[in-house]
């Protein structure tokens, strides 16, 4: 079938016409929005960042990222929309560095395996790698995460921070980053 | 003694503008005489009918040598208005008003200029095609067909996973910052 027909079959909410193009006039309050997207690009995986940055932003269609990346045009076009999806939630959670987190855990938490899980998990939104990091088992980081929230949860000072996990820990499967590292595609059109 | 090369001028009419915008017009002219496509130069950067962009509009051009009636064919399909080139009576081919190859290629090249001069190494953005609205850096620079067929570019593209090379023509670039 033609690719153009399949791009117009798959897509529909993430079409072009729903997004301002790189070349159309756009306001001040879009600018800030594009602006805190583009600064969030770094939280999702390179290829996610980069169809979005391509298709969404730039316009380049579903087809030609299918040949660059691999896909076919409606993998790519499930693969933008993951992405858009993995990057609203993201733009819910407040960024914390690594330190900030672990400092501000330790003033509350004495365990030290309680504040790893959930920096790890703030992290890689990944149990199974919080698990093989920490030495236990998935259940038991599970368990842990979710006692850790429901403490947070009663203290008002660290109401970001539990705004933040709870919102990883109702979107694991969605934020759950790949653990495979990808090496620079070079790709000849 | 070698002959020059030269082209027969054709002014093309509105239903053979319409092909050529489809790329479909040397294919037609090849078919209704015994010119070979290669011999039929229709100056179009880039056909398909909404972005179809002529380099001389309305002109065709082919190369002379042929027997006068090849060219009376094309001049008498729908898709020609006029020959502008003429009969020769000495010679008993057309050869009058003819373009000679050299200045059918400096014309083309002139045209080709209109589009911008790139070196290897400077920053473009490209402004037509698949990937507009995206920046690279000249990697090289194609002539086909001694220039007649026009002047692309092989852009690098770098993404954050991946490194892109595409080739545009010289119409599709612009300067990095549009």
């Amino acid at each position: 079938m033609d690719s153009h027909i399949m791009e117009r079959i798959f897509s529909n909410a993430h079409s072009l016409s729903n997004y301002p193009s790189y070349h159309k006039e756009i306001d001040e309050e879009m600018t800030q929005r594009l602006s805190s997207v583009v600064d969030h690009m770094g939280r999702i995986s390179p290829i996610e960042a980069d169809m979005i940055d391509l298709h969404i932003l730039k316009g380049v269609p579903q087809s030609a990222l299918g040949k660059i990346f691999g896909y076919t045009q409606p993998n790519i076009h499930y693969r933008v929309n993951r992405a858009i999806d993995r990057l609203k939630v993201l733009l819910t959670i407040p960024l914390f560095s690594e330190i900030f987190l672990e400092e501000t855990l330790s003033r509350y938490f004495s365990d030290k395996k309680d504040i790893k899980v959930m920096v790890l998990l703030y992290l890689y939104s990944s149990q199974s790698h919080a698990a093989r990091i920490i030495g236990e088992s998935q259940g038991k980081v599970r368990y842990r995460f979710l006692r850790c929230l429901n403490s947070l949860a009663k203290i008002e000072e660290l109401s970001e921070v539990h705004q933040a996990l709870n919102t990883v820990n109702l979107n694991l499967t969605l934020l759950r980053k790949s653990e495979k590292k990808e090496s620079k595609r070079k790709v000849l059109l | 003694m070698r002959r020059t090369v030269s082209w027969v001028v054709m002014q093309t009419s509105p239903k053979g503008e319409e092909e050529a915008k489809l790329g479909l017009l040397v294919k037609r002219l090849s078919s209704l005489s015994n010119i070979s496509a290669q011999d039929i130069y229709v100056p179009i950067l880039r056909s398909g009918s909404t972005k179809a962009t002529f380099l001389i509009e309305g002109y065709i051009f082919v190369k002379s040598g042929y027997p006068s009636n090849s060219y009376w064919d094309l001049a008498r399909s729908l898709y020609i208005e006029k020959m502008i080139s003429q009969y020769d009576s000495v010679s008993d081919m057309i050869s009058q008003g003819t373009i000679s190859d050299k200045d059918l290629k400096e014309m083309i090249s002139e045209a080709y200029k209109l589009g911008g001069s790139y070196k290897v190494g400077d920053s473009v953005g490209i402004i037509e095609g698949d990937f507009k609205g995206c920046s690279g850096v000249v990697q090289t620079i194609i002539q086909e067909n001694e220039g007649l067929n026009g002047g692309f570019y092989t852009i690098l593209l770098t993404l954050r996973s991946a490194e892109v090379i595409v080739t545009v023509d010289v119409f599709s670039i612009g300067d990095h910052n549009g």
